[in-house]
């Protein structure tokens, strides 16, 4: 059986080399790579916002109270976009989409916010903000080329 | 699925069992490990959290609860060194936050296939047997503390069109046992019927009056509780207690018992295990004695599931017995 994918990019790929297109959360190795990609932007945003400046003691014995930190405030933002969701559900907007997907695209432009930002900051973590928003940016060309072939609405 | 069995009466409300999450104070039992408000978080986030995020959170979570849920915690090491002899007791904590890691999947997995209809992969090993059970008239079902049972039940009952009847340990918490059988309701369709060993013999006949219409029930065959038959076994040239229910109940019906167990093969993959049935069969032997060979060949079939899928036992209890008396 052909690996089935959920963004746009490798399903492109899928329907250029004559497998199926269709919409799938169920590839590992996709969420293996995407959620490494979307923590580790939000994790040295964060970095470099709370410790930049201590000392390098400090900053390695801070390493991991941060990943806690990062942890609890995507537990925040993810209820915040629920309340948000439910709001404009309750204003007669986006009834068709689940919330989990409606969340994709609401994590994607907080993370797209902190990539933009590291690629200003220089360094090597703009080659993590570059990798973030090149991403962004492959995905949503594929999104629209597979409008046009008419795949799968893109999301 | 059949309108019939969407349409089956509501089913037993679960009562909870006696025990300190009971007797704590309401506020403290909700955010108890055994509490209901891990179930609704649980919930919401796999309603809200895209599945490419999953991962990582399901990973720090298991990381709190692995020092949050110590007797769990203790019990896996405890089960560790004999499924394993000869590890070392340090090797055997990462295993134990392996085996927590597998259970915050399957669960988790488990609420998406409730709560989204979240697509699965399964693979089958000992596919004339299942097809036999699917079959039949009237069989137990005995399983373990592995992968996602309630997941397979649902899965099977789906795939079969065939209503089962599962038997669960009642849970300390009277919430988190009403949100187990709306769970089990709506992810098995009104197909998977739940019942509570701590009805008795009540619960013995009403069993037996199932399997004799033709039902499957679905026992899990791996751990104890309190006020419930055991009868002795070996694993791992250690004495176990298993449940002597299922056994019994077999000799009363005359029906078959077939091993069956669901593994977590990958992500949103799992391999569903069935073993050649054991018969419990009405001979000149003693009553007790049949029951004795029936419990050894079963603990000889959890032993090599076991032995192969130990990360995935998710024996929150001692079921050594020189475990439970310490």
């Amino acid at each position: 059986m052909h690996p089935r994918y959920y963004f746009a990019l490798p399903r492109l790929f899928a329907r250029l080399t004559g497998a199926s297109a269709q919409r799938s959360e169920q590839n590992w190795l996709e969420a293996a790579v995407a959620g490494t990609l979307v923590h580790a932007v939000a994790y040295i945003f964060a970095a470099r916002l709370l410790l930049a400046g201590r000392a390098t003691w400090q900053q390695i014995g801070l390493l991991l109270p941060l990943a806690l930190l990062v942890w609890a405030w995507w537990s925040v933002i993810i209820y915040a976009n629920a309340l948000l969701i439910r709001a404009l559900r309750a204003g007669g907007f986006l009834r068709q989409s689940a919330d989990r997907h409606l969340q994709s695209i609401l994590i994607g432009v907080v993370t797209t916010i902190f990539a933009c930002d590291l690629v200003t900051a220089g360094a090597w973590t703009r080659l993590v903000g570059l990798a973030w928003l090149g991403a962004v940016a492959l995905n949503l060309a594929a999104a629209a080329i597979l409008a046009l072939m008419h795949a799968e609405p893109a999301r | 699925m059949s309108a019939q069995a969407a349409e089956s009466p509501a089913q037993s409300v679960a009562p909870p069992a006696e025990g300190p999450a009971q007797s704590a104070h309401p506020l403290l039992r909700r955010f108890a490990v055994k509490g209901v408000l891990w179930r609704n978080y649980l919930d919401f986030a796999v309603a809200n959290v895209p599945f490419y995020l999953q991962p990582i959170l399901i990973w720090c979570w298991t990381m709190l609860f692995f020092f949050l849920a110590s007797p769990a915690r203790r019990a896996v090491v405890g089960n560790l060194a004999i499924v394993l002899p000869g590890s070392s007791v340090w090797i055997n904590h990462v295993r134990a936050f392996r085996i927590l890691l597998n259970f915050a999947w399957t669960i988790a997995e488990a609420a998406s296939f409730k709560m989204t209809k979240a697509e699965f992969t399964y693979e089958i090993e000992g596919r004339e047997q299942l097809e036999q059970l699917a079959a039949t008239r009237g069989a137990i079902v005995l399983t373990a503390h592995m992968g996602s049972y309630d997941l397979g039940a649902a899965l099977f009952a789906q795939k079969f069109n065939r209503e089962i009847r599962m038997v669960r340990a009642p849970e300390p918490d009277r919430q988190t046992a009403e949100h187990l059988d709306t769970t089990m309701r709506r992810t098995g369709e009104g197909a998977v019927k739940i019942d509570y060993n701590t009805d008795g013999a009540m619960l013995a006949f009403d069993l037996l009056s199932a399997l004799r219409r033709g039902e499957i029930v679905s026992i899990q065959g791996d751990r104890v509780i309190p006020g419930v038959a055991s009868a002795a076994g070996r694993m791992f040239g250690h004495p176990v207690a298993v449940p002597s229910g299922p056994f019994s109940l077999a000799l009363a019906s005359q029906v078959p018992i077939y091993p069956l167990f669901i593994a977590r093969a990958g992500f949103r993959r799992y391999r569903v295990i069935v073993r050649e049935p054991i018969t419990v069969a009405r001979s000149s032997r003693a009553r007790d004695e049949e029951i004795s060979a029936a419990v050894q060949i079963w603990c000889s079939v959890l032993e090599a599931v076991v032995a192969t899928h130990w990360a995935q036992w998710f024996a929150f209890a001692p079921p050594f017995v020189r475990d439970a008396r310490a």
